[in-house]
């Protein structure tokens, strides 16, 4: 077990570096960069000449050697990552692994959330449909369950945007917190204060996830449901409830597991969409902002942290199924 | 009297087919598994809803400038309203709808001082099927005007209002999925065509070549897509013309979707690679090509199928995300995504909240093809 895990940790290094190369080279060959965005500050806010914020663009190219050739920025990046502190952000003008402890949790504590609940809500919903399947309860679920997989977690946002908004009245959006809030402790009223600002942007996840647990946990039960064990159970006289969930939904898990890989990359994905539409200041909204000015070393960081945190996502999935599964685990 | 022995079922006096023998259906040919899925999926209501708006999407995409009922280019009143359509008129109840023009009134609003806009109530516009309307070329060749429906005063009917620059939503919003459309449907044959060429490849041949291609595919999965689309998008230069911007954009997406199909498909292809009937050709000296071709592509077809029913989807929302961040198209062209540009602002979407109607073509299109592809993995093996 413990071999394999090094072998996986392992082979995720060459990845991991091959990847930061590929997106280093995609970010720096976008034209123009952050010393443009510089200039273009001076001009419109300092009122400064043509030549002045060029003259002070060139500085501070030369200040941040920025003209220096691509291998070598990426070398000293790479020096920076190693040690820790992920090199310094030209728009936040701190190190970038302050920005990353101010950014990572909360996009982290949205994505765990949402995975959690919608895994949970869904298996059960899941187990229930195939239960009871073609009744009425399980053409609601599944067609509910067809809905939420369908309905694309950027335009629900939107529109669900202009429905709180515009229609309901709801003030709690576009933060994390009201402004009172902002600077006091931790506490049950600035806990519910959090609630109320993000319980939309769970909402749009969590109907997404789900759907598709729900949809892949009714599925592989029907399977599981049609064994032979299963009718065995039956007819030594165990009730129907005890077999589906002693007998059935066990052996009915193992593929959800092998998704839960599959799972990571698109909560993440769907958390970034979502946070660009409500405007919530985490990884997503960081990503395009700093894409938009040129802080390629905060951009080429939040993309190393997701690939490895997609990585890790599929190691833990690797690792579950093996904790479920003793065909797998003593297989190796 | 042959070819009855080999079809799977036959026919009786009261015209039902009965399944007389199942197995030999393996052994059919290609036609009667096309009959086999059929029949299995005619069945499936939600496939066949799929379908039947599959259909319509590509038949309105085809030919989008007959069934718009405004030119999709001609700038009117900025953010007007949807025309109000009424069988109601002044003369009376009748079963011809009436519409009224939004018109720009001379009245002022108090606060703002911008022109107050209504319905023209005193001109009355019939809206007629088949109506003559702005100068288009149907299919980009045959020059003419007919418009599925529309009123017969030739001047613009704007059933879903009009956006920041006064053009027709919905004519936009037809005209739009040709390039949704077409722009998914292009990224997915790259895909597939890729992704079935290195999953076939890799998991047949197997060995060293296949650990190589597998770190690759590695690499493609670690790569975080979306951040990803829009740092490509923005290599773009500015100054390229619409048609090259549109086909890099194609090109990038297919470049960060292959890896997932080819993932499958090398799946299919090493449990396949196993079966008896593959081994005895390879034991009578069939070359590989022949192998694959013959033996094991047949078999992933069907997945393949039911893989780009739900690729088509995501690549057109893909397009509506990017569009929204202005990354997509550029002006000249039109897609659903481009259209949405304008609701990332707060304001604009409080006040003028039709030009969220491009949402319900991208819900349909995903929702049709969704269906789609459900009804599909069901049937595709009938067996």
């Amino acid at each position: 077990m413990l071999r394999y895990l090094a072998y996986r940790i392992l082979a995720a290094i060459p990845v991991l570096f091959v990847m930061t190369l590929i997106t280093f080279a995609i970010i720096h060959s976008t034209p123009g960069d952050y010393a443009d965005y510089v200039a273009q500050q001076l001009r419109v806010q300092g009122h400064a000449t043509n030549e002045a914020a060029l003259a002070a663009a060139q500085q501070f190219r030369i200040d941040h050697g920025l003209n220096d050739p691509l291998i070598i920025q990426y070398f000293r990046w790479m020096k920076d990552v190693l040690t820790g502190n992920f090199g310094t952000s030209y728009f936040f003008n701190r190190p970038i692994s302050e920005v990353l402890a101010q950014r990572l949790p909360p996009s982290l504590g949205l994505v765990i959330t949402v995975h959690v609940l919608g895994t949970i809500i869904g298996v059960s919903l899941g187990i229930i449909a195939a239960a009871r399947q073609y009744s009425w309860i399980d053409t609601l679920i599944s067609f509910v369950g067809f809905l939420g997989i369908t309905t694309p977690k950027f335009l629900f946002a939107l529109v669900l945007i202009y429905i709180l908004a515009f229609k309901v009245g709801v003030q709690e959006l576009g933060s994390f917190y009201s402004s009172y809030w902002s600077y006091q402790p931790m506490s049950f009223g600035k806990l519910w204060n959090l609630i109320l600002h993000v319980w939309p942007i769970i909402l749009v996840g969590v109907l997404n996830g789900i759907s598709y647990n729900m949809r892949m946990m009714r599925g592989n039960l029907l399977d599981t449901l049609n064994a032979q064990y299963v009718e065995t159970a039956r007819a030594k006289g165990l009730s129907y409830g005890a077999t589906v969930l002693k007998h059935a939904v066990p052996n009915a898990l193992h593929p959800l597991a092998a998704y839960q890989s599959a799972v990571m990359r698109y909560m993440i994905e769907g958390e970034i969409e979502t946070s660009v539409i409500f405007g919530i200041p985490t990884i997503g909204v960081a990503i395009v902002l700093s894409m938009g000015i040129g802080d390629v070393l905060v951009t080429a960081t939040l993309m190393l942290i997701l690939g490895l945190v997609q990585i890790v996502g599929g190691i833990v999935s690797d690792l579950l199924l093996a904790w479920l599964d003793p065909r797998v685990r003593l297989g190796e | 009297m042959s070819a009855d022995l080999l079809a799977p079922y036959v026919k009786t006096e009261d015209g039902t087919y009965v399944d007389v023998a199942p197995l030999s259906a393996r052994f059919a040919g290609g036609d009667s598994y096309i009959v086999l899925v059929w029949r299995k999926f005619r069945h499936s209501v939600m496939g066949m809803i799929g379908l039947t708006l599959v259909t319509l999407l590509l038949l309105v995409a085809l030919f989008a400038d007959f069934f718009a009922p405004s030119d999709p280019r001609e700038p009117t009143l900025a953010f007007a309203p949807p025309d109000p359509i009424s069988f109601i008129s002044k003369n009376g109840f009748s079963l011809r709808p009436q519409t009224y023009a939004i018109v720009e009134g001379d009245q002022l609003d108090p606060v703002t001082f911008q022109p107050l806009n209504g319905p023209d109530y005193e001109h009355p516009r019939p809206i007629k099927f088949l109506v003559p309307g702005y100068a288009y070329r149907l299919l980009g060749i045959i020059p003419a005007s007919l418009h599925l429906f529309g009123t017969d005063d030739g001047k613009p009917f704007h059933v879903l209002g009009t956006d920041k620059f006064g053009r027709d939503i919905f004519s936009r919003g037809l005209i739009g999925a040709r390039i949704s459309l077409g722009l998914a449907l292009i990224a997915v044959s790259f895909i597939t065509i890729v992704g079935t060429l290195v999953g076939l490849s890799s998991g047949y041949l197997g060995g060293r070549y296949d650990a190589w291609v597998q770190r690759v595919v590695d690499i493609f999965f670690a790569l975080p897509q979306l951040p990803l689309y829009l740092s490509l998008a923005a290599v773009i230069p500015v100054t390229a013309p619409s048609e090259v911007f549109l086909a890099i954009v194609v090109v990038v997406i297919a470049a960060l979707n292959w890896a997932q199909l080819s993932r499958e498909v090398r799946g299919k292809t090493l449990a396949l690679a196993r079966i008896e009937y593959v081994r005895a050709a390879q034991a009578v000296g069939a070359t590989d090509m022949r192998i694959i071709l013959r033996h094991i592509l047949p078999n992933v077809v069907s997945h393949i199928i039911v893989s780009i029913t739900t690729w088509i989807p995501q690549i057109v929302l893909i397009e509506s995300f990017l569009g929204f961040l202005g990354f997509a198209v550029k002006p000249p062209l039109i897609s659903w995504g481009m259209m949405l540009q304008d609701c990332g602002n707060f304001s604009v979407l409080g006040s003028y909240p039709w030009i969220l109607s491009p949402v319900g073509f991208v819900l349909l299109t995903v929702f049709a093809f969704n269906a789609l592809g459900d009804g599909l993995r069901d049937a595709i093996d009938p067996y």
